[in-house]
């Protein structure tokens, strides 16, 4: 059984929330407690071996998942889950990757309007980087954009997060460690994508912390056999860090398409797009 | 300005602020949530301002959150730093899916150190008021 990251991260909230609950006073449970609760709890198949031996589950696997500083093997994630659910703490239908109760009505009515579910659309899916990269450079802000896809075998849509780390280059008049100040905000969405129409054309949802401020994504350039799946071009709709943009290089007349932004699975090789701006000109015989 | 809520149209608070003890009937002013504006466009310079006057930092939005929870929510270091060396803030506060600022810390912003700071106030602040520094919500209870 492989444990999702996603999953990884419900459990490592939940094991916070533990720790919380039966805290000590003004500390927090600690992990030594936990970790003994765990192997005698007898729910799991990590317990004290008979002949008096240190347990294979340490405390400091425990610490490093926790504060996730290493990968942490799948059978100790599973006991540390399976004794979360026994406590209480966590429930068997959050897991799985299982589809957020708040927007699963929505997602199946798009899905079912839209998707493309033929075996070519969920091969093409296969097909998918696990990330793709961009940046985005302003006058007063430097956004990059990172998407993380986590697709199941089979399936006809993929979850999906959008990770915008946000530079503010004029937060540096406040006085602030440098570390604090180079990184300004990290603004997380989660949601679902799927092809749609012959083309297999990427379409993707999003919504932030509060679910009001969506963001969706539509894929402008049909898969080329070149490309493959190193670089997507998408339109992005939704909130965006205002940048200020040059018109010096625009043709009369332009099409400023100001959210379209290209894609790379390669993170060295992420595309700067400089004043998001892409431009092209409309050759019309005659003139208007 | 990005993502400002409606400052006109807020709705009355539904959950009393344990840290506005003796003035819980005051109703929150537009002002007190320009700390959530602030901390929505990263702007620490402005939230910092804001405990100048006497506006309280507690008030939640729509959504049960807080400058605190938003702030936590999008890793915004800055924000945070200046919130909690306010000393005003409570965080102990819920939001309307159940959430305290240090779930969302690790949920959203998946920075577990400002996740650990938050849970240290959390716990202290419960520790000093004798009240759980957690209550359950939410599909785990179900």
């Amino acid at each position: 059984m492989i444990i999702s990251e996603w999953d990884r991260d419900l459990i490592r909230r939940r094991l916070n929330n533990y720790l919380i609950a039966k805290r000590r006073g003004k500390k927090l449970l600690p992990l030594k407690t936990f970790l003994h609760n765990l192997l005698i709890s007898g729910v799991t198949n990590e317990v004290y071996p008979y002949d008096g031996d240190e347990p294979d589950f340490k405390e400091e696997a425990l610490r490093r998942f926790r504060a996730n500083t290493q990968h942490t093997e799948e059978n100790k994630v599973l006991a540390i889950q399976q004794f979360l659910i026994h406590e209480k703490f966590l429930n068997e239908k959050e897991l799985g990757g299982d589809i957020d109760p708040d927007y699963l009505p929505g997602l199946l009515a798009v899905h079912d309007y839209l998707a493309n579910k033929s075996e070519e659309a969920i091969d093409c899916l296969t097909k998918l980087n696990t990330a793709f990269y961009t940046k985005i450079e302003g006058d007063k802000y430097d956004e990059s954009i990172q998407l993380n896809i986590f697709l199941k075998d089979g399936d006809a849509f993929f979850r999906i997060e959008e990770i915008c780390e946000i530079k503010n280059k004029s937060s540096a008049s406040i006085q602030l460690d440098t570390k604090d100040v180079t990184k300004s905000g990290k603004t997380m969405r989660r949601g679902y994508g799927f092809a749609s129409t012959q083309h297999n054309i990427i379409y993707i949802f999003l919504h932030g912390h509060t679910g009001d401020n969506p963001v969706s994504y539509v894929q402008v350039e049909i898969w080329s056999v070149f490309d493959l799946n190193e670089r997507l071009t998408f339109v992005r709709s939704g909130h965006l860090v205002p940048v200020v943009m040059t018109m010096s290089e625009a043709p009369t007349p332009p099409i400023i398409l100001n959210n379209v932004l290209r894609f790379s699975s390669d993170p060295a090789k992420s595309i700067v797009n400089k004043e998001r701006l892409l431009l092209h000109t409309i050759e019309r015989e005659g003139g208007p | 300005m990005a993502n400002t809520p409606d400052i006109e149209n807020k709705p009355a608070l539904t959950k009393q602020d344990p840290t506005q003890e003796g003035k819980a009937s005051r109703e929150p002013s537009p002002h007190d949530y320009n700390f959530i504006i602030c901390v929505k466009a990263f702007d620490a310079f402005g939230l910092s301002s804001g405990f100048d006057a006497e506006y309280n930092v507690n008030v939640q939005d729509e959504h049960g959150m807080t400058a605190l929870h938003h702030a936590a929510a999008l890793g915004a270091r800055p924000c945070i730093r200046i919130l909690v060396n306010s000393g005003k803030c409570d965080y102990l506060i819920q939001d309307n899916k159940g959430r305290y600022a240090s779930d969302l810390a690790i949920e959203w912003a998946r920075d577990y150190a400002v996740g650990r700071l938050l849970t240290k106030h959390q716990l202290k602040q419960a520790y000093e008021r004798g009240v759980p520094a957690w209550v359950p919500s939410g599909p785990a209870r179900s």
